[in-house]
């Protein structure tokens, strides 16, 4: 028979022990927490402080691209070159960081100064970079016609070039019409198209009219073919036009930090 | 007061310069050319030369030819020329002179060119010689006794081809009387300064001063000159 005070004396004690032993659980929980929150925090600073970086280097690149484009003594290969690469220029994606490291914007000052000056250059590089993306594209519409349009003065050695003329002239306008380019490059490519298709017009005149010995007719056709060459200049025209606004929105979208 | 005013207002004008030249440096126009090549390109397309095809460069020149014919058509040119004999001739000299001034004086001729052939007793400016085949070499060693020739002022017609014309001539189915026209014209031509031409072309009329006694080189017979032949630098025409 046990007795009844000593039953009470260690049921306090056991009582005792577990209440120690959740405090210690306790303060050993909070001091884990407290290790990973630390750990959170400083690998969430650097992890930042990366993107802040890259951010910046990735700026700086494209800042020295945009110089270029619009250095008037750099080369049109260079300029061409420096507006292909920067359409293609990396941006960073996000700014903030992580869910889990944001907070940190909030609490430290020069965190938030950072995470804004980069989001202002990632806006800055998504404007430019899709600005400098549309006259790439319409530079490589516009070499490729002007490619075609290069074989129109090339005379053969053939007996019959005058034929010859005719079936590359035809050809060029086959080739122009079948082009697939961006909106930006419809009109030029029309443009092309029409030039084109006049001086087509003009060496099936002349040689129908040669076939025919129609001299009067020759005559006429002779001097629509010059006309339908001179007239080859309302495509560079039309480039220009176009290049212009598209350059003129670059410049904007560059300007624009 | 007058120098701080001064002060004040270079100040504010040299702060408006330097935005003023800044804005234009931003605003500096862009030149497409800078970044594209297609005006270089257009500008580098130009027409080959086109050469003009045969039977324009006839028609033109024969419409040159009318238009010269019509300007002299106001002034008649009167050539007068004499005509002899040389070795034995037994053609008919009053039918070869008779003929002779039908062709010189034929309105299909070299009188197109609004010239008159007059026959004189002598001192005409050329002579039609009627001549013995044997004789032609006398005149000048470029003269054989085979053709007609001319050798200077002497316009001469050998006998033999007078009365026979060429062999090829004949194999070829001509006309002794068009070679008559023939001989007289080509040979007259040549005193009016033509040298020979040869065929411009198959199943063309051949030009009078194509040695159509010797070969036709697939062209038609064609006793008369060419419109394109009418100019002489004989009569400076």
């Amino acid at each position: 028979m046990e007795h009844p005070t000593g039953n009470l004396i260690m049921k306090s004690l056991r009582i005792k022990n577990v209440f120690k032993q959740r405090r210690i659980w306790l303060i050993g929980g909070l001091l884990g927490l407290l290790v990973i929150f630390i750990t959170i925090g400083i690998f969430g600073y650097f992890q930042q402080r990366a993107i802040f970086n890259n951010s910046d280097a990735q700026y700086g690149k494209a800042k020295s691209l945009m110089n270029t484009i619009f250095d008037t003594k750099a080369s049109r290969n260079d300029r061409v070159a420096a507006i292909a690469e920067l359409s293609k220029a990396k941006v960073t994606s996000k700014c903030d960081g992580e869910w889990w490291s944001s907070w940190q914007q909030g609490v430290f000052p020069a965190m938030k100064e950072a995470s804004m000056a980069c989001e202002k250059h990632r806006q800055h590089l998504i404007r430019s970079t899709r600005a400098a993306g549309i006259v790439t594209a319409y530079l490589r519409d516009d070499t490729a016609i002007a490619g075609q349009l290069q074989k129109l003065s090339s005379k053969s050695d053939l007996a019959n070039w005058q034929q010859a003329a005719l079936k590359t002239a035809e050809g060029v306008k086959t080739t122009i019409i079948g082009m697939h380019t961006t909106e930006d490059a419809k009109a030029l490519q029309t443009q092309a198209t029409k030039r084109v298709d006049a001086v087509v017009k003009g060496w099936n005149m002349l040689n129908d009219s040669s076939v025919k010995q129609d001299k009067t007719a020759y005559i006429e056709a002779e001097a629509r073919l010059k006309q339908s060459y001179v007239d080859l200049g309302a495509i560079a025209d039309e480039s220009d036009a176009k290049l212009v606004k598209l350059l003129d929105s670059l410049r904007l979208a560059v300007s624009q930090k | 007061m007058r120098k701080i005013r001064w002060v004040v207002s270079s100040i504010v004008g040299g702060i408006a310069l330097i935005s003023t030249t800044a804005f234009a440096a931003d605003q500096q126009s862009l030149n497409p050319a800078d970044y594209s090549s297609m005006r270089q390109t257009v500008k580098q397309i130009t027409l080959p030369d086109i050469e003009q095809p045969d039977w324009l460069k006839k028609q033109l020149a024969s419409e040159a030819a009318a238009q010269a014919a019509a300007k002299r058509s106001a002034t008649t040119i009167t050539v007068t020329y004499d005509v002899m004999t040389k070795g034995l001739v037994y053609a008919n000299l009053s039918e070869f002179k008779l003929l002779a001034n039908q062709t010189l004086n034929d309105s299909r001729g070299w009188a197109r060119m609004n010239v008159k052939f007059v026959e004189v007793a002598s001192g005409g400016r050329f002579t039609l010689v009627l001549a013995e085949a044997s004789q032609l070499p006398t005149y000048s060693s470029g003269c054989s006794a085979e053709y007609s020739c001319r050798a200077g002022r002497y316009v001469v017609i050998n006998q033999d081809r007078w009365l026979g014309a060429t062999p090829s001539w004949n194999s070829a189915g001509g006309s002794l009387r068009d070679y008559r026209h023939m001989v007289v014209n080509h040979e007259t031509g040549h005193w009016l300064g033509h040298d020979h031409q040869t065929c411009g072309g198959g199943g063309q009329p051949a030009p009078v001063m194509q040695q159509q006694s010797i070969d036709l080189q697939g062209c038609s017979f064609n006793p008369w000159p060419l419109a394109s032949e009418l100019w002489s630098t004989q009569l400076g025409i």
